[in-house]
């Protein structure tokens, strides 16, 4: 368990980072938290010519917010976007993700955007994104663009970004104020990858007392997270009862293809999809509904 | 915040003053220190924790080289041919060895233990014409750093031609596909024991319950991988090896028998252990592959395992498949036990018959069992080899009882406190012969203890949380439970141990012994007996251990054997010194013996205080005409010592998701003479929770193609600290018959119950919901849970989300 032998550079500046992936691209991979990289190259299920290590970039380590996102920068550590005072007031439900993620060490080291294009289909924060909306940032020397996370996850740890791109920043896109939130999980043990996770966002009608957008995203049940608009449909405009959300929850599995593995059959995590489902958007309306008297 | 809510002592059990129980573990001396008892934390942990201890990996020679190992990446082939050489140009390499570079070394290894029973399949340290498993060394490379050493197995090809696998009990006891061919069948050998009238008695039982049981196959992992240092120290022609083992002086043994080297001229150091747990025995490739190489090449040789190498190549336990029944009367008592088992050997049998037949004398519990009639079968199979794994067929004996146990109460509407209640050994039956009989041919009859009385203090402790946590989840939706069990931790048996007293100069003393610590924390336990029985301060008694150049005899630290056997033999040992330095002194002041007063250090004339010495004093004298003031001791404890213990627990769990959370988790445990009780909670609690693991976590998976599945801590699961339950113990303290001291083992004793506790416990919170199940095979995982709510017919909306 000793990583194979690979060039190492350092870059100073992003120009230069760049210039290093526009030069080896495949060849290259790129080092900023390491919580993944380290692991694979160890056990050498990764091979990399190259590494270019861009813990030592300029200006990538805010938080910040920007019109209607909350945009977090590369080097941003889970631990930081955690306990972030922003993220708690624009986007609440990221604190609270973030403390599903792995344990404490691992988020100190851990980056934010890291976590979104290792791409792992059970990770908490390619489901939240994937749930808010927003967009990823990446530079190259050809140029700059940004990719939604509908765009960018393309299957098991695949994703749009090209070999000499780096992601410098991810934007979340905020909610309206008063929303409700949720990240509902179940993991083997505290810490574990999740064997089925869902968001749910809902924005609430209070003059109406109905839902007035609901938003529902489910990880760990195929090659990357899901986002169930179809699904949830029949919520928007309406008075959330328990069994028209139940009824949402039991239709979740149609839009799902999950795997038989390891930890859990295609069955159970199908299960699991729909119970974990019932609970966020229970607990997102819950929230939503609590807002509304608060605010009353 | 949370979780060891420290250990309740059972007053009225042990008085603490004059008459301890059982005159034979009384204390023999007026001493004025009292050690042995004493909850004291380890004065092993101020070096451990800041990070100033050494272990094999710590280890570093100058002109070293690093140990690689080319590992099978199939189940099960012939090897057509190895090709080295491009490895061999690889950068910083040394050499690439195969089995024909080994000459008259590779030929098979010796067993771990004795063992006559049947004709084992020993591995040879390279596979010369066969694979076996996934993780079996086929070539070794050396080279300048590990990086480089790993650069070069990547390039070492080896042409396989791939065989039929055989992964599954049944069918390689079929010998469709035979594993090792000379032998002619994958049955490598069995054993069967009858009790009383054995499988004809169940003509009278009134119910007869037949269930197959599985026991998953899982992995020790201690926190330190194996790992070798070997030199050769050609000036005095000493081969020095550095080791992660629990026994120095058996590892000895297995280097001198491969190698061939006088044993004076072999010199194996377990420096600091990060943990064994069972599976740092016995001979391994790697051991004896880097002492080789060392030997042969006259450079130090380092080999340190990694994690993977742990989950390839480090001996796993537990797989087992057992056919049993059970007959009992109307009334729940045990009529017969029947159980014919497949112990699964993997590849080879390191540990010859150990697990299989520590699992049959295990399967009486500590309940009556007036018939019982056990067998087995030791089946090869294309999986790492299999050697003990703390407990070592302990849990899997009362495994099989204990289930079958739910499952007659449930049979019979009976609840299953009570079908235990009806089955204890009553405390007059003592000492009870269980008609089962050690390996060394004593019979096992269990010596102390008061069952019904230990169980029934678990029961009160247990039933009203029972009702309370029941309403408080209800409301939640979730469901509750509760898992008893009970066990006897047969412990110590066969062998013995060895503890050498030096006196210095100084008025301290050195205890040398062979039976070195993995983590159980030797160096303060037995400093304990030893300042005891001396009669000195404990801070002047400093344990070293795990070097065979420092006491020439010993045996090491397994089967929970070590306070029993070094305990007796340092108090022995410390015994005799203090009679040594009395006499002395008494020649010194010119006074009987009898007429001298121990205290605190010093020794004077009794009535005369200004006539005294110290203890250091009394040294010098002796110094003055002997190289050195020792004396030694060697304990052999006749039998074994038999430790009762009762384990509750309740579950809380979700039917929704099958997630399950323990709550409340309460050990009753007999330790007979504890000496740290502080020490004993930590070894009962954390082999409590490797239980746990085994009975909802850990399982080693293969595919049908041989392939382990879950090699790393990502998808092998062990139980993590916020997955534990509080842990309560109550203590019993019933001093064993066996050994002067009266202490008994404990070691194992957490680990006994656990999985079938948690697996009933489990079945209870369903049968609350509405939901029969009967869980057969460890894991119980949430999936397992799932499908038997599915089976239960149970619909997930009657689980409330």
């Amino acid at each position: 368990m000793k990583p194979p032998a690979f060039e190492y550079y350092c870059p100073e500046t992003l120009d230069e980072a760049l210039g290093l992936l526009a030069q080896y691209g495949a060849e290259a991979k790129v080092l900023a938290g390491g919580q993944s990289l380290m692991p694979m190259l160890n056990m050498r299920l990764s091979h990399p010519g190259v590494v270019i290590d861009i813990n030592r970039l300029p200006d990538l380590n805010r938080v910040t917010v920007e019109g209607t996102s909350l945009q977090v920068g590369a080097l941003v550590r889970h631990a930081e976007l955690e306990h972030s005072a922003l993220a708690a007031t624009h986007c609440p439900i990221l604190p609270a993700a973030e403390r599903l993620v792995a344990h404490l060490a691992i988020r100190q080291r851990g980056t934010v955007v890291g976590s979104l294009v290792h791409a792992d289909p059970a990770a908490e924060l390619p489901l939240v994104w994937l749930t808010l909306g927003g967009e990823l940032e990446v530079r190259s020397t050809r140029g700059s663009r940004t990719i939604a996370p509908e765009a960018f996850y393309l299957g098991y740890f695949m994703t749009d970004l090209a070999p000499d791109e780096l992601a410098v920043a991810v934007r979340f896109e905020r909610p309206a104020a008063g929303h409700g939130w949720a990240i509902e999980e179940f993991a083997r043990r505290s810490g574990d990858f999740a064997l089925c996770a869902a968001a749910a966002v809902v924005e609430w009608d209070a003059a109406r007392g109905v839902v007035q957008g609901v938003r529902l995203g489910l990880g760990g049940v195929g090659g990357a997270p899901v986002r169930l608009d179809q699904a949830v449909a029949p919520l928007v405009g309406a008075v959330p009862e328990a069994e028209l959300v139940r009824e949402v929850a039991r239709g979740v599995g149609q839009y799902l293809d999950p795997p038989d593995d390891l930890h859990a059959s295609r069955a159970f995590r199908l299960h699991l999809a729909e119970v974990l489902s019932e609970r966020a958007l229970r607990a997102a309306v819950r929230r939503a509904q609590a807002k509304e008297v608060q605010g009353a | 915040m949370k979780r060891f809510r420290g250990s309740v002592d059972k007053p009225g059990l042990w008085p603490r003053k004059g008459g301890r129980l059982s005159g034979r573990g009384a204390c023999r001396f007026a001493t004025q220190v009292e050690y042995i008892g004493q909850r004291r934390t380890r004065v092993e942990d101020a070096r451990l924790v800041q990070g100033q201890g050494r272990y094999v990996s710590d280890v570093a020679w100058p002109g070293q080289l690093v140990m690689a190992v080319v590992r099978s990446t199939h189940a099960h082939a012939r090897i057509r041919a190895i090709d080295g050489s491009e490895a061999l140009r690889s950068r910083g390499v040394f050499g690439v060895y195969t089995a024909r570079d080994l000459g008259g070394l590779n030929r098979p290894m010796p067993m771990g233990i004795v063992d006559t029973s049947f004709e084992p399949a020993l591995q040879t340290p390279l596979a010369a014409d066969k694979v076996r498993y996934v993780g079996e060394p086929v070539a070794v490379v050396l080279a300048e750093d590990r990086y480089l050493a790993e650069d070069a197995v990547e390039k070492v090809r080896v042409d396989y031609e791939p065989l039929e696998p055989v992964i599954d009990l049944d069918e390689a006891a079929a010998d469709r596909v035979l594993i090792h061919e000379a032998r002619g069948s994958n049955v490598l050998g069995g054993f069967e024991h009858t009790v009383g009238a054995g499988e004809a008695a169940l003509a009278t039982a009134d119910l007869v319950v037949e269930e197959v049981l599985r026991i998953g196959r899982v992995s020790g992992q201690p926190m330190e991988p194996r790992g070798v240092v070997a030199r050769y120290d050609a000036e005095q022609g000493v081969l020095e090896v550095y080791l992660g083992t629990q026994s120095a002086h058996g590892a000895k043994g297995h280097l001198v028998a491969m190698l061939g080297l006088p044993p004076e001229k072999v010199r194996v150091i377990a420096p600091d252990v990060g943990g064994g747990f069972g599976v740092k025995m016995g001979a391994y490739p790697e051991d004896i592959l880097a002492a080789y190489l060392a030997l042969t090449l006259g450079r130090p040789v380092k080999w340190a395992g990694d994690r993977l190498e742990e989950f390839l190549a480090t001996n796993q336990e537990r797989e087992a498949l057992h056919r049993v029944k059970l007959g009992v009367q109307r009334d729940g008592r045990i009529v017969a036990l029947v159980d014919r088992f497949l112990q699964d050997c993997g590849a080879y049998t390191p540990m010859g018959s150990l697990i299989a037949h520590t699992t049959a004398i295990n399967l009486a519990g500590a309940y009556r069992v007036p018939n019982l009639y056990v067998s087995y079968q030791l089946v090869a199979t294309n999986k790492v080899p299999v050697g003990p794994y703390r407990g070592a067929g302990r849990p899997q004996g009362h495994f099989v009882i204990e289930r079958m146990l739910d499952r007659a109460a449930d049979r019979l509407g009976l609840s299953r406190i009570e079908i235990r209640r009806r089955n204890l050994i009553p405390p007059e039956a003592m000492p009870y012969d269980t008609g089962l009989v050690l390996r060394t041919g004593d019979p096992i009859a269990y010596d102390t203890g008061n069952f019904p009385e230990g169980f029934e203090s678990l029961v009160a402790a247990l039933e009203p949380r029972l009702e309370e946590r029941r309403r408080a989840a209800g409301r939640q939706g979730r469901w509750v439970g509760l898992g008893v069990a009970n066990y006897v931790e047969i412990s110590a048996a066969g062998g013995f141990e060895g503890a050498i007293v030096e006196a210095r100069p100084d008025g301290t003393f050195l205890v040398f012994t062979g039976a070195a610590a993995q983590g159980q924390g030797h160096r303060t336990t037995l400093a304990q007996v030893v300042a005891e029985r001396l009669g000195v301060p404990f801070e002047s008694v400093t344990v070293v251990e795990g070097d065979t150049a420092l006491i020439a005899r010993g045996v090491g630290t397994f089967s929970s054997r070590t306070m029993v056997m070094a305990g007796n033999a340092a108090s022995q040992a410390a015994t005799a010194m203090r009679q040594e330095l009395l006499a002395a002194a008494a020649k010194e002041l010119e006074v009987a013996v009898e007429d001298l007063e121990w205290e605190a250090g010093r020794i004077r004339v009794r009535g005369v205080p200004a006539s005294a010495l110290t203890v250091g004093e009394v040294v010098q004298r002796l110094l003055q005409s002997q190289e050195r003031v020792r004396t030694e001791a060697y304990f052999s404890a006749k039998g074994a010592t038999y430790g009762f213990g009762s384990h509750g627990v309740i579950v809380e769990v979700d039917p929704a998701t099958g997630g399950v959370s323990l709550r409340d988790y309460v050990m009753v445990h007999d330790g007979g003479q504890v000496i740290n009780p502080l020490l004993a909670d930590g070894q009962i609690i954390g082999a409590a929770v490797q239980g746990i693991g085994t009975a909802l976590y850990e399982e080693i998976r293969y595919d049908p193609q041989g392939q382990p599945l879950n090699t790393t801590y990502l998808d092998y699961l062990l139980p993590g600290s916020a997955e534990m339950p509080e842990f309560e113990l109550i203590h019993q303290r019933y001093a064993a018959t066996n050994n002067p001291e009266g202490f008994k083992g404990l070691g194992e004793a957490g680990i006994i119950p656990s999985m079938a506790v948690v697996l009933s416990a489990v079945e209870d919170a369903l049968a609350a919901g509405g939901v029969p199940a009967f869980f057969a095979a460890t894991p119980v995982t949430p999936e397992a849970i799932f499908a038997a709510m599915n089976q239960g017919g149970v619909s997930h909306e009657a689980a409330s989300v």
